[in-house]
């Protein structure tokens, strides 16, 4: 009971090459930055977009094979897909919208209606059955494409974005619903998103694309932890440098790109290809030439201050995309092109082997 | 310049606009002797012009729309070598003199034209027949109801029959049920100019099909040839065809003519 997914497709100069295990009650998040190929796994997995090789299962039964020239039609395939931007048909009314599947598929009108009936009411759309999809905000615009990917009770969920049509006050109401439908749904879901919150919040595993490759896959605690790429450290919010290990007198040192970092790693192996991550609130800011000690420091300008609630987030010009976190008095003296030391205790620094090259 | 020149200006262009598209038309009308409309109308000739009119010009329709409904949405959904070529050919008969065409179609399916020799083989003479009306018709009018039906069909989003293909729905059911609601639109101005097209028909027609009455001589070859010799009948039944094409165009396009 579960999506097994391994395949390969090019699309003019962009390639989508992945392997995706989805079993049956998890929901995995997909997520990445735009342009990395979410949209087009979903579209590959209804069946829209044919696969060049490999194979998509689902409970055991192929979906697609090219190998041996199996290819299930979307009509056949019993997958709900959610499509970002919603595209409810605009002629027909919100209990329409929800029962064209069943009429699609052999079910007479009158019966096709009633049977929705539970559907509406479960995403409390009964007092817009006879609406028309202009007349919906975007909320409710979202449960009635909800319901109606629901209606033909699939075996596999496919949400693109499903929060994307909501305002931000809308969003924590819908949400709540969301992971409700999730957890009621038996089969395997798709939830993709590139809101980090939204997937660490709705999703059991999260898996990380990037170019059309996976580059991390886990359960959310595994991503939070152990981020591989910069784009899944920014999903958690910490700064991510690599490097390589070298001893250095008594303790370690993490060579990066940028600034040597003092670390204390669980099993040294010197020349080994480390991740470490800090949290930007672990971060100091000092005056320049204050000595740093025992700990890593290093001198740099500051690129951009924000302010974000009762904290400040100073951006660093080195290395590029490096966030301090401070409090409000505390980042009074720091404005674009101050002069700093940053300054990371070792304990801060956590350290773990890097999988991605 | 002074303001009020440009305004003066822009009234005598509008005054002379309508002068040139509206005074013909109401010349049309007066001068029309219509007590004479009962004999007329029940004379063989006029009778036999309008009802092959009717029937030529329907058929015209129904054959563009049987072909040009599959070119239109080729030409709109699908991308390959060629696309932009096609659409202007597709085109290219609204610019072309309509005398042109019939030549054109004489040289296609005349008896020493690309097809003719072929078509007599099987003993199937095109040229002064009946279907050869239907053809020129089609010829010129058709390119109406495809530029028409391409452009509500490129503007309706091809997410929505993806969507319908996720719900189990066949392209037919999709096409019924989320193209066609759509296009509905752009379907019925096309079927509207291409039918006002085919009735007026005239220069490719008295080409390629001849001014046989009875066979091919339509209510617009009918009015060429009364002009010769009653023209004042000809006033008459230009008014007549002048009122039915405008009851086409304000039927098909849901009273927004009226309004």
């Amino acid at each position: 009971m579960s999506l097994h997914a391994q395949l390969a497709l090019t699309r003019g100069s962009f390639s989508l090459e992945l392997a995706l295990d989805a079993p049956a009650g998890q929901t995995v998040a997909l997520v990445g930055p735009n342009g990395s190929g979410k949209s087009t796994l979903v579209e590959a997995l209804a069946g829209l977009l044919p696969i060049d090789s490999g194979e998509i299962t689902l409970d055991g039964a192929v979906l697609e094979r090219p190998g041996d020239g199996i290819r299930v039609r979307p009509q056949q395939r019993p997958v709900g897909v959610s499509f970002q931007g919603l595209w409810l048909f605009p002629q027909l009314s919100v209990r329409d919208n929800v029962a064209y599947g069943p009429m699609a598929t052999g079910t007479p009108r009158q019966a096709a209606r009633a049977g929705v009936q539970e559907l509406l009411k479960r995403l409390d759309l009964v007092a817009l059955a006879q609406r028309r999809p202009a007349e919906l905000s975007g909320g409710e615009a979202q449960r009635v494409a909800l319901a109606r990917a629901l209606a033909l009770r699939p075996r596999l969920l496919l949400l693109d974005e499903p929060l994307s049509a909501l305002d931000i006050e809308a969003r924590p109401r819908m949400r709540a619903l969301l992971h409700e439908l999730l957890a009621e749904f038996p089969g395997p879901r798709l939830l993709i998103t590139h809101e980090p919150l939204e997937a660490l919040l709705l999703a059991d595993h999260v898996v990380v694309l990037e170019h059309g490759r996976v580059v991390q896959a886990g359960t959310t605690a595994e991503l939070r932890s152990r981020p591989q790429t910069r784009y899944a450290a920014t999903l958690s919010g910490v700064n991510l440098l690599s490097g390589t290990l070298e001893a250095d007198g008594s303790g370690w040192l993490l060579r990066t790109a940028g600034p040597a970092l003092r670390v204390l790693p669980e099993q040294p192996t010197p020349g080994a290809a480390l991740h470490a991550t800090v949290h930007p609130a672990a971060v100091r800011l000092l005056e320049p030439g204050t000595p740093a000690g025992e700990a890593t420091s290093w001198t740099t300008r500051v690129e951009s201050v924000e302010l974000h609630d009762d904290r400040v987030r100073v951006r660093l010009a080195d290395p590029p995309g490096f966030v301090a976190e401070l409090e409000l008095e505390d980042a009074r003296r720091f404005g674009p092109g101050t002069e700093v030391r940053a300054w990371l205790p070792a304990k801060a620094l956590s350290v773990y082997p890097r999988m991605v090259p | 310049m002074n303001a009020r020149w440009v305004g003066l200006a822009l009234w005598l262009a509008v005054l002379t606009g309508l002068a040139l598209l509206v005074l013909p038309l109401l010349g049309l009308l007066a001068r029309a002797p219509w007590s004479e409309t009962a004999a007329l109308l029940t004379s063989r000739t006029v009778q036999q012009a309008l009802l092959l009119s009717l029937v030529v010009s329907a058929a015209a329709v129904a054959l563009s729309l049987a072909v040009g409904f599959p070119l239109a949405w080729l030409v709109a959904r699908r991308s390959f070598p060629g696309r932009r070529v096609l659409r202007t050919l597709l085109t290219l008969p609204m610019v072309l003199p309509p005398v042109v065409a019939g030549v054109a179609l004489l040289a296609a399916f005349g008896e020493r034209g690309l097809l003719g020799g072929a078509l007599a083989a099987f003993g199937v003479r095109v040229p002064f027949t009946t279907l050869a009306a239907v053809l020129a018709a089609a010829f010129v009018a058709a390119p109406f109801l495809i530029a028409t039906l391409e452009a509500g069909i490129a503007q309706t989003e091809r997410r929505l029959e993806d969507v319908a293909a996720t719900l189990g729905a066949s392209r037919w059911h999709a096409f019924r049920t989320v193209l066609l609601p759509a296009i509905r639109p752009s379907l019925l101005a096309g079927i509207a100019l291409c039918w006002a097209r085919a009735l007026g028909e005239f220069g490719a027609t008295i080409t390629f099909a001849g001014n046989l009455e009875g066979r091919t001589q339509t209510v617009p070859l009918a009015i060429y040839q009364t002009l010769q010799t009653r023209p004042e009948q000809a006033f008459l039944l230009g008014a007549i065809l002048l009122l039915i094409s405008l009851c086409l165009l304000a039927g098909l396009r849901g009273g927004r003519f009226a309004a």
